[in-house]
């Protein structure tokens, strides 16, 4: 629906649909986009519920809520926001499409509506979803960094509940994208103070997996290459959220492209980190075959450094007062500009690369044994891909997650690649 | 605990255990685990429907604050009779829901078949009464959109000050979306009782498992809330001037 949407004409309001202009003013396909927005959000409100119960009434027996993987426990704060930031979306949207329809005037000051209420019901659920996006990544990286460094999670039991306490917080902050807007002052430092509560958690997180790194036996496999990028470029990412989160600062850098690299920083250089990460980690899992180990640490690479040099200079050019969504700049801005548009080149080629390599391994790859990392999650005790009721014999569960003292390093023959 | 896995791999080794209820779904151990997995996430579902409906209290809410007057006044418009009897329509079924879900564990064929059926009459009679209220809306030209008419309405308690019309069209707007999708909502619950009935007739529930009827009645249930909370905030503003 949304393909067709953009085929026939796009939707020119931008992502956020802000109202009246949505509503009043656009020609292009509103109700048509809302509509296919409405269809998806049925399938997150749906997959959060999913989760949610699984991870309640279905868990394997001896998996105890202190020994669920965290990469669990960060599905399960994500599907929270799911489930009840959705639900507020939808009805926005169902809101903008009768408007639009009919011409009522519940988003129209024309018509003694309030446009601002349409953009706190929008960031109610736009807002959370970023943590939609993050949380998963996180979960991932915990993961990867406890089996690459040999060592149990440090904190186990705060990484986990830091993941519920995003998940609440981050419903809490959602006025700091109206900060410019025009809703009063007080209202705006109440939020400026919760927005920075979330930096909590987040930093909670990044110490405890870089304790985590502290003594262990590191192995610089593409994985962990991924997860060591999320920790650099995600912990830039929430600095500059600070800066953002600042009142005084955010109403001077709003619209430019410091926002734009900061949501980067955090979206791309966090959570598609992370997910790339995920995706080699488990790749032997998911297709019974391995990939190519060298060019993946090359992609991993690839993907930093082009993330780096488009992203970067953004923030450079944001705080010196380039706004967003101009095609044009001053003569000074140049060199700052060309050097992200060759970053941007370099990163696609980053991203291609793997897609090139697991489709080759699909065909080409040697097969990949049950657990090639020696990993602890209980995914690594079936055969590689997993039969269609994934155990032969239902699993009890005896051990703490990351038990990794207990179990040996992988051999050097059996990793993907032999160093 | 009996292993779920190990039964669907092997079939018929120990399908007996299975054979007992074809309704276990190979992906639980027990029937029990089935039923609460359902319930939960019955109750998370009518939790994302609490912020659906959540979303529309709170642009109701706030436009109740900024022109209460009109909105007084806009509400005296309505029959409050017909929704009072709404109101009572829909706790009758609300019991005949119950009732439902008590037959259903105990195996009384003849109530569970009756309440299922008196439950959908219930329901239609509310979507009937709604009608006639909607009919009568367009008739005075109540609707939102171009033919709105609301001039030379008094508001409530303020004789000599009219209502806006603009501010009455956004409380009749807020009344169409909200009890229509609640209408909406009766309409898919009608649908799940035909089907309930329709799979009460044909003797699929037993003490053992009446999951679907106990699930149909909370979503039942659910709607019958969310009347009781429209009920008064949309007929019954300042009613006593």
């Amino acid at each position: 629906m949304m393909l067709h949407c953009m085929l026939t004409g796009g939707v020119d309001t931008g992502w956020t649909f802000y109202t009246p202009f949505s509503t009043a003013f656009t020609n292009t396909k509103i109700v048509e986009a809302g509509l296919a927005i409405f269809v998806a959000g049925f399938s997150s409100i749906l997959t959060g519920l999913n989760f949610i119960v699984t991870i309640h009434r279905m868990r394997a027996p001896g998996m105890t809520w202190s020994r669920l993987p965290l990469f669990i426990w960060a599905h399960y704060a994500t599907s929270i926001i799911q489930i009840l930031g959705t639900p507020v979306i939808a009805i926005t949207i169902v809101l903008v499409a009768v408007e639009r329809t009919l011409h009522l005037g519940i988003f129209d000051p024309k018509l003694g509506g309030d446009p601002l209420l349409f953009q706190h019901l929008f960031w109610f659920y736009s807002h959370p979803a970023v943590y939609i996006m993050i949380l998963p990544s996180m979960g991932i990286v915990s993961e990867i960094i406890a089996c690459f460094s040999r060592k149990r999670i440090f904190g186990y039991n705060f990484v986990a509940i830091s993941s519920i306490s995003i998940a609440v917080f981050g419903f809490l902050v959602w006025a700091h994208h109206m900060f410019v807007a025009g809703i009063s002052v007080y209202a705006a430092l109440l939020f400026s103070l919760l927005s920075y509560s979330v930096a909590v958690p987040s930093a909670v997180k990044v110490f405890n997996w870089t304790a985590t790194l502290y003594k262990g036996s590191i192995r610089y496999d593409a994985p962990m290459l991924y997860a060591f990028g999320f920790l650099g470029l995600f912990t830039i990412g929430g600095l500059t959220g600070l800066f953002l989160a600042c009142l005084g600062i955010d109403v001077h850098v709003t619209d430019t492209y410091f926002v734009v690299a900061h949501f980067h920083y955090i979206m791309v250089g966090g959570a598609l980190m992370g997910y790339l990460g995920g995706m080699h980690f488990w790749w032997p899992k998911i297709s019974g075959k391995l990939y190519p180990e060298g060019w993946a640490r090359l992609a991993a690479l690839i993907v930093f450094i082009g993330f780096n040099l488009t992203f970067f200079p953004q923030f450079i050019l944001g705080y010196l007062g380039m706004p967003r969504r101009y095609y044009q700049y001053p003569q000074e801005f140049q060199v700052l500009n060309v050097l992200s548009t060759a970053g941007a080149t370099v990163l696609g080629i980053g991203y291609l690369l793997p897609m090139i390599y697991f489709l080759w391994s699909m065909r080409y790859g040697k097969p990949a044994p049950d657990n090639p990392w020696n990993a602890a999650g209980l995914e690594w005790k079936t055969p590689s891909p997993p039969t269609t009721f994934n155990f032969e014999e239902e699993p009890i569960v005896t051990w703490e997650a990351y038990n990794y003292e207990e179990l040996d390093a992988p051999h050097k023959e059996e990793v993907p690649v032999a160093r | 605990m009996h292993d779920s896995s190990t039964t669907a791999v092997h079939g018929n080794v120990h399908g007996e255990t299975h054979g007992a209820n074809p309704a276990l779904l190979h992906h639980f151990a027990t029937e029990e685990q089935q039923r609460d997995s359902a319930s939960l996430g019955m109750w998370i579902f009518l939790a994302t429907e609490v912020m659906f409906f959540g979303g529309l209290f709170c642009a109701y809410l706030i436009y109740r604050l900024w022109y209460f007057g009109d909105f007084a006044a806009a509400s005296q418009t309505l029959n409050w009779k017909l929704g009072a009897t709404n109101t009572a329509v829909l706790i009758c079924s609300s019991l005949t829901v119950v009732l439902a879900v008590w037959a259903a564990q105990h195996a009384k064929r003849a109530l569970l078949l009756g309440s299922l059926a008196l439950t959908i009459i219930l329901g239609f009679a509310f979507l009937g009464i709604k009608g006639i209220e909607y009919a009568e809306k367009f008739e005075k030209h109540h609707v939102p959109g171009p033919s709105f008419q609301f001039d030379n309405v008094k508001v409530p308690g303020h004789p000599d000050q009219l209502a806006n019309p603009r501010h009455a069209q956004i409380y009749f707007a807020l009344y169409f979306i909200m009890t229509g999708l609640h209408a909406l909502h009766m309409i898919i619950g009608l649908g799940l009782f035909t089907w309930l009935l329709y799979a009460a007739w044909r003797g699929r529930f037993t003490p053992e498992y009446n999951t679907p009827v106990e699930m149909g009645g909370l979503y039942w249930h659910f709607v019958d809330i969310v009347w009781i909370y429209l009920f008064p905030l949309l007929y019954l503003i300042d009613l006593h001037k």
